[in-house]
């Protein structure tokens, strides 16, 4: 027997979606919600579940079960510094730890291992290397992530209204451009390929550019073989929220 | 520092982090700043991770996100509401991004109980009308039902993931709020059908 539900899973995504009629998590968690505010939420399933979850994240408290396993969390987390998590290598930062460990004076049993297991990666990595070469030139792709900057022009820093479309220099060479929309938090909002140098947010795209909102965009530029040829550095803008 | 931060809101503190970005004293206002935090991501990804390395894992990346993030936050938005936005969308594409298998359905024998009744949702597709599954949500499924299939249904998390961190304790854990959910919808729709003759 199938699951009915998931069956229906598009249905449901619809009546559970965000509308454009939903207010920002903000207005949804003010001390004192407005009217239109508290009508909305009584009606709309997509925002009592927002709310919920929201609370459930403010104030959910750990378990007895679960308290230990946050305790080491938080120990764990405080270990791993701001200047630590600029570096954004997690897997690095272990590597650096386990070297560190070799060097203590505990780990000199296991460095000689270590040395020699290095010796071999390094042996291997010289020996299998396409062409054989010691010396090879960065490839295409390298060069283009040094080198291959266009410029950006629009939107960008604080704007006075929503945007209605996105702009960039022109690529010699290139014949598509990929945009992308993305939250503060680097999440995809929209992503779209134009020919030409510029490009108009869909109707619902631009419902979602509110104002006291910040979104983030770049651009890639490909020529006629699909092959990246340059991109934008990540562009901030920020909707300055009206005053009344 | 000789002075304590504690009475400082989340707000102030990053606007003086803004200010002295690159400075030790940042670095404080900073840790502060996610020593605060620590326990409400640690937690929300324990939920979600199951383990907790795994967890510290999530937890680093979403300060990491903020972290990298903190210089387009402008004080429009409280700091935890932005901060909770970054937990939630992060966490949900990674267990999105990692789910290598479709997770087997609601155990059937559960929808038993409500099979002699049609599909609601088949009627529906009848109506073409989610504006009307969207109102028979909010007017027959408590929140805790509307959070569950909205988790597990639209942003697709697993059910014993949905179980943790909704703490549900009851013995089928989120199953059970999904059969509750499709009876009332069933009720629902044959309520509706009896008002309309003419739908199906």
């Amino acid at each position: 027997m199938s699951d009915p539900m998931r069956d229906h899973r598009e249905l449901l995504r619809q009546a559970l979606d965000r509308t454009s009629g939903c207010p920002t998590l903000e207005a949804l968690t003010a001390s004192t919600q407005d009217a239109p505010t508290k009508r909305h939420v009584e009606e709309c399933p997509h925002c009592r579940a927002e709310l919920a979850m929201f609370q459930q994240f403010e104030s959910a408290e750990a378990q007895p079960a679960e308290a230990a396993d946050l305790a080491w969390m938080e120990l764990e987390l405080a270990r791993r510094s701001p200047a630590r998590l600029a570096s954004g290598e997690s897997f690095g930062d272990r590597v650096r730890a386990w070297f560190e460990s070799l060097l203590s004076p505990a780990g000199h049993g296991r460095l000689g291992l270590a040395t020699a297991a290095l010796l071999v990666l390094v042996a291997a990595g010289v020996v299998l290397r396409p062409g054989g070469g010691v010396h090879q030139a960065p490839s295409e792709e390298s060069r283009v992530w040094r080198s291959g900057q266009f410029a950006a022009q629009s939107p960008s820093g604080d704007l006075n209204q929503s945007p209605l479309q996105l702009r960039w220099e022109a690529v010699p060479g290139a014949v598509s451009y990929h945009v992308r929309l993305l939250e503060v938090d680097g999440t995809e909002v929209w992503s779209a390929d134009a020919a030409a140098t510029s490009i108009d947010f869909p109707h619902d795209i631009v419902q979602k550019l509110t104002p006291g909102r910040a979104f983030q965009w770049d651009a890639v530029a490909r020529d006629a073989a699909g092959r990246k040829l340059a991109a934008t550095d990540l562009q901030i803008f920020h909707i300055l929220a009206t005053r009344r | 520092m000789g002075w304590s931060m504690e009475p400082l809101p989340d707000e102030e503190l990053i606007a003086r982090y803004q200010a002295q970005c690159g400075s030790s004293e940042a670095d404080c206002y900073l840790d502060e700043l996610f020593q605060r935090y620590r326990g409400k991501v640690g937690l929300w990804c324990l939920r979600l991770a199951g383990d907790r390395e795994a967890a510290a894992d999530l937890a680093q990346e979403v300060f990491l996100k903020a972290f990298r993030a903190l210089a387009s936050f402008r004080g429009d938005a409280k700091f935890s509401t932005w901060l909770y936005t970054i937990a939630r969308n992060h966490c949900f594409n990674e267990i999105k991004s990692r789910a290598t298998a479709p997770e087997a359905p609601v155990d059937p024998a559960l929808f038993d109980v409500a099979d002699d009744a049609p599909d609601p949702l088949a009627q529906l597709e009848s109506a073409s009308s989610a504006q009307m599954l969207r109102e028979w949500i909010a007017s027959s499924l408590t929140e805790v039902e509307t959070q569950v299939i909205t988790l597990h249904y639209v942003e697709e998390i697993p059910l014993e993931k949905v179980t943790r961190l909704l703490n549900l304790v009851n013995a089928s854990g989120a199953k059970a709020y999904i059969v509750s959910a499709k009876r009332k919808l069933t009720r629902a729709a044959e309520l509706w059908r009896a008002r309309s003759p003419g739908a199906r």
